[in-house]
């Protein structure tokens, strides 16, 4: 008797010996092998990039934070962490420096750092990437910058950006490619506080909350769930791809499979044989997906919204994250090998699936509980919106919970679809007279699940679109609740250095056809935000539905359709910080109309000025609001006309603090505005209609361009899954195909057959689809805005799209069914 | 008649005689190679083989006979251990096939049978030198030790030439010379040929059925020859005949005297 420990070794030589065929039988499959390999290789590389891309986030943001705060003045004496700042009177050596971080060139965000060196520059640190400090009429500015500056647009930010280019900021001292960074050396300020210019030592800061490129909202927790819920939705068409990728050939692998058991392979080698497959595959699948992310990166920085935007080599996953990806996607693939092997006999005479009871094909409405379940859990944490809203728990709802709801209805869509096509091919095969429709519900009947794999990755894509797209137009519905379009052309200054001179230069500036100055009232009350203005003022900036409003009269306007406070996930999670403090009056609450408010000056004087209560309007009228006209919020709650606002408190305000400059909408014009702006107020923030609009779209217009494409992608994945999968499925049916067609059955009657095989599982499988879909969209909008707001045409987008893509992968197979008939089919191997 | 005992040792060297002995089989060459005791198989109502008794002895070689739908395929399976008898016996070297594990089974198919289908069953993935290695590839032999075997036998065959090409590169002919080297590199003790030549020429089944039996007697294996045709079984030193699941008078159910 051979004793274990001598067994062992052979066993060990078998193993590798099988190890070693398996990677033979994997590499030496002649073309359809290597076709197959490549194909799961590419679909395996597509989700490993997901994964990586997923990964890449946070460090990509964490890169974008720290050179941000690289960039930000720093009161922190170099090399010894002890904070200078407030600098004392008469220190000798220090820097003024006025940040401007929200000019904006034609629609790209422009920050302008205006640097003065008091005393010696010895002492004083730098911007990074920056050799020296600049002198003043010097320029140290971003290549992105130099090239706009060399081009002849460059003529109209010249203006803003006096002084002799000295030097280029090299990529050390950038946040993200192509950032648009000015350093100007300044003669130092004679009252720097009322400039806003701030005392530094150099730059540098430990991440702060005054990051100079934090110059629009920053991403809402919302949104970051959202890209969440994208990149999960993204990996369920590449899976159905994947899927659809292994199972190719697989009659004939089945017969490799049988051979091989006829040979004498025990079910547990050929198991290993098949899982070996299956992870060289994957293997070569995260070398595609490293080379996809490293050729894709470089094309983040143009699709994402500003926070995110970094150099591309920052969009690299931590290593722990990447070998857990690389580790993990190869023992799946393993595992999933031998998973698919689950329930399959083999044995020597051939590869035999269990056959599935009746009882199955009666449970099949079973098929729609993961669906049911993944819904029922959105609904779950519905109670929990209140926490979200109050923002209490901003953690809620955990990624994990969401994750899972959203797999169970991905899983469920996909798992109905052919619950679906059975249904409907029982009494479609009953009751058709023709021979076409019959074959291909009878087929259907037979074998459900073949026909409606091939379609799945159409499906979950069109699912993916409808509940991507039904989520998207919410964000900016209710996040940017304005009702009225936004005038064609409007630019909003505000700066505690307006002045009736610079209402004057404003108007004359060409293109500008008016200037509306405006006061701002800051309140924690009902309405969050208060605008004083003229009738006169009030008219001109109203495009469209101006309330009636006489000169003279008190009288109060707000949005028509103003919703309740902004949810707190909606609410930026970069505070921004205006550089010049405007004066503003605080007003208390009360503010009902006819009741009280109470209103006190505060800003500039160092002793809050007393409360001075006033009545707001009897009638407050609901009106159609422009965007901007209330910056830094994205809306007034409450317009009043002058009249409403006793003089005593008007009094109080810096006249003019905020000024609408309503223009022919050229960029060129808005150009010439900031021009005059930095002139005479340089640390003014303004900000144009496209910036506006930026902020009211928080996905922004780079994210839902990025969104249509991974979409249109995605469907283009599906589509070659959907066409691979039918080519395959004629092949592997070529000689019933052949043998039908010299029955004389007419080829015609045979591309019906496929045509019905096909298209049934996939209406039912979109009815499920983009039902599930829209239901995934209401839960998810009232979760995190606690309203609904639907839109049907991405339905029928969706539905249309994945139709079209069906009916031409079709239409490429009809080939291959002309080429299945010929008598050539007729040959056995 | 000849020694039960290989001519040849196994591939895998010595034959593992306490594995065997475990495994319940038998080395005594009185008894029968292989046997069939009130054979019984049945595919739901159909029966195709109803209470066959048949006996081999090592080194004959035996055609059976009998129009399609007779159930000789069926015989073959189960004599093989690829199907599981209804009721009944095959018991192979003292052995009951079907009470022997997986594992057992799958061991004897990869060492002590052989098998040539009417379509060769190659590996297309594989060129012909590596599908003629499969089987020892299987069992942990080593793969230059295999690759020269394969080798050798694919010579005796007269289809080294071929050795490098893969089996959608050559004739039928050749595949089925090929499938005759995989199935006896081994140094089988049985081969089983189920219509070996079925989709052959005349001149290339000839030549095929004379490399298996040639080569079969030398090693001193016994042939099971399924078939239709007089002409292969011609090949035979003795035809059993099934007819609808049983064994037809005049057979021979079990080997002669002389040949014993």
């Amino acid at each position: 008797m051979t004793p274990p420990s001598a067994r062992r070794p052979q066993q060990v030589m078998r193993s590798a010996a099988t190890i070693h065929l398996g990677v033979r039988l994997a590499v030496a499959g002649g073309r359809a092998g290597i076709a197959r390999g490549a194909l799961i290789a590419a679909a395996v590389g597509l989700g490993v990039a997901v994964l990586f891309g997923v990964a890449s986030v946070g460090p990509a943001l964490a890169n974008h934070e720290a050179r941000a705060a690289a960039q930000a003045p720093s009161c922190t004496t170099a090399g010894t962490g002890v904070r200078a700042c407030p600098v004392p009177a008469g220190a000798p050596n220090l820097l003024e420096v006025l940040v401007n971080p929200g000019d904006s060139f034609r629609g790209r965000p422009l920050t302008t750092v205006h640097i003065a060196v008091v005393g010696s520059a010895s002492h004083l640190g730098h911007p990074p990437g920056v050799s020296r400090l600049p002198s003043p009429g010097q320029l140290v500015v971003s290549p992105a910058l130099s090239r706009i500056l060399t081009s002849k647009d460059g003529a109209l930010l010249r203006p803003r950006l006096r002084g002799q280019v000295v030097a280029t900021i090299t990529q050390a001292g950038l946040v993200y490619p192509g950032q648009l960074l000015a350093y100007i050396g300044a003669v130092p300020p004679r009252h720097p506080a009322q400039g806003g210019w701030e005392p530094a030592t150099g730059f540098g800061a430990p991440a702060s909350p005054y990051s100079i490129t934090r110059h629009a909202a920053g991403l809402p927790v919302a949104v970051l769930l959202f890209l969440v819920l994208l990149a999960a939705v993204v990996l369920a068409p590449i899976l159905a791809f994947t899927a659809t990728a292994t199972r190719l050939s697989a009659a004939t692998r089945e017969r490799r499979l049988a051979t091989l058991r006829l040979l004498g392979a025990p079910p547990s080698q050929v198991r290993l044989l098949v899982a070996v497959e299956a992870g060289l595959a994957a293997a070569a699948g995260c070398v595609v997906g490293a080379v996809l992310l490293l050729a894709g990166r470089q094309f983040l920085p143009f699709v994402l919204p500003g926070p995110l935007m970094a150099f591309p080599s920052a969009f690299t996953p931590p290593w722990s994250q990447a070998a857990a990806i690389v580790l993990a996607v190869p023992v799946l693939a393993l595992v999933a090998g031998s998973a698919s092997l689950w329930k399959v006999e083999l044995g020597p005479l051939g590869v035999r699936r269990r056959a599935r009871s009746e009882r199955k094909h009666r449970t099949g409405p079973l098929r729609l509980a993961p669906l049911a379940l993944g819904l029922a859990g959105l609904a779950a944490m519905l109670p929990y919106h209140h926490a979200l809203l109050a923002g209490h728990n901003p953690a809620f709802p955990p990624a994990a919970a969401l994750a899972v709801s959203l797999s169970l209805i991905v899983g469920g869509v996909i798992a109905a679809g052919p619950s679906s096509g059975v249904v409907v091919a029982g009494p479609l095969a009953k009751r058709t007279r023709s021979p076409g429709v019959l074959l291909g519900a009878r087929r259907l009947q037979t074998d459900p699940t073949s026909s409606s794999r091939i379609v799945g990755g159409v499906i979950v894509v069109a699912f993916a679109a409808t509940l991507v797209l039904g989520i998207a137009p919410a964000f900016t519905k209710i996040v940017a609740p304005v009702t009225a379009r936004p005038r064609h052309g409007m630019v909003t200054v505000i700066s505690a250095n307006t002045s009736a001179a610079l209402l004057r230069k404003l108007a004359a500036v060409p293109g500008v056809r008016g200037v509306v100055p405006v006061e701002t009232l800051q309140t924690n009350g009902q309405f969050t935000q208060v605008s004083v203005v003229s009738c006169a003022g009030l008219h001109q900036i109203l495009a469209t539905g101006a309330p009636k409003c006489t000169s003279g009269v008190a009288a109060g306007f707000y949005p028509a359709g103003q919703p309740r406070p902004v949810p707190a996930l909606l609410r930026p999670v970069v505070t921004h910080s205006l550089p010049a403090p405007s004066r503003s009056t605080s007003v208390a609450t009360g503010e009902t109309p006819g009741g009280a408010l109470s209103a006190a000056a505060d800003g500039l004087s160092s002793q809050p000025a007393p409360f001075r209560p006033f009545a707001l309007p009897a009638r407050l009228t609901p009106a159609r609001m422009p965007q901007g006209t209330a910056i830094p919020g994205f809306g007034s709650d409450l317009v009043l006309t002058r009249s409403a606002v006793p003089t005593a408190v008007f009094d109080q305000m810096l006249p003019y603090s905020t000024v609408m400059v309503l223009t022919n909408g050229s960029w060129q014009a808005h150009q010439r505005v900031r021009d005059v702006v930095a002139a005479v107020a340089p640390g003014a923030f303004v900000l144009d209609s496209h910036q506006i609009s930026g902020l009211q779209n928080p996905l922004g217009q780079k994210v839902g361009k990025a969104v249509g494409v991974g979409l249109a992608l995605l469907l283009v994945v599906a589509a070659a899954g959907l066409l691979i999968g039918s080519l395959d499925a004629v092949a592997e049916r070529r000689q019933t195909l052949a043998v039908l067609s010299a029955a004389g059955v007419p080829r015609r009657t045979l591309a019906t057959s496929i045509s019905v095989a096909t298209a049934m599982p996939l209406l039912g499988g979109l009815a499920i689809a983009e039902a599930a879909a829209l239901a995934a969209a209401a839960l998810f909008q009232l979760l995190v805005f606690s309203r609904v707001s639907l839109d049907l045409a991405p339905v029928a987008v969706a539905a249309g799209a994945a139709l079209a893509t069906v009916a031409v992968a079709t239409l490429f197979t009809m080939p291959s069914l002309a080429r299945a008939t010929s008598t050539e089919g007729l040959r056995t191997d | 008649m000849r020694p039960v005992e290989h001519a040849q040792p196994s591939a895998d060297g010595p034959a593992d005689t306490a594995s065997e002995e475990r495994a319940g089989l038998s080395r005594r060459g009185a008894e029968p190679l292989l046997e069939t005791i009130g054979l019984r198989r049945c595919f739901g109502p159909t029966v195709a083989l109803d209470g066959i008794d048949m006996a081999l002895r090592a080194g004959e070689v035996v055609a059976v006979m009998g129009p399609s739908g007779s159930g000789k395929s069926t015989l073959l399976h189960c004599m093989a251990g690829i199907l599981a008898p209804s009721s009944g016996e095959v018991r192979y070297r003292g052995a009951r096939l079907d009470a022997l594990p997986e594992a057992v089974r799958s061991r004897l198919r990869r060492d002590d049978f052989g098998f040539v289908f009417q379509f060769g069953g190659l590996v297309a993935e594989l060129s012909t030198v590596e599908n003629v290695a499969l089987p020892l590839l299987l069992g942990g032999t080593k793969r230059r030790a295999a690759h020269n075997k394969a080798v050798e036998w694919m010579d005796r065959l007269g289809v080294a030439e071929i050795a490098e090409r893969r089996p959608g590169e050559v004739s039928g002919g050749q595949q089925q010379r090929v499938a005759v080297a995989r199935a006896l590199v081994t140094g089988p003790r049985v081969v089983f040929a189920d219509e070996p030549t079925g989709a052959l020429d005349t001149l290339a089944g000839e030549a095929v059925l004379a490399a298996l039996v040639g080569a079969a007697r030398e090693q001193g294996a016994t042939v099971v020859l399924v078939t239709h045709e007089h002409r292969v079984a011609a090949y035979a030193e003795r035809e059993v005949v099934v007819r609808d699941g049983k064994l037809a008078a005049g057979s021979c159910p079990r080997a002669s005297e002389e040949l014993a």
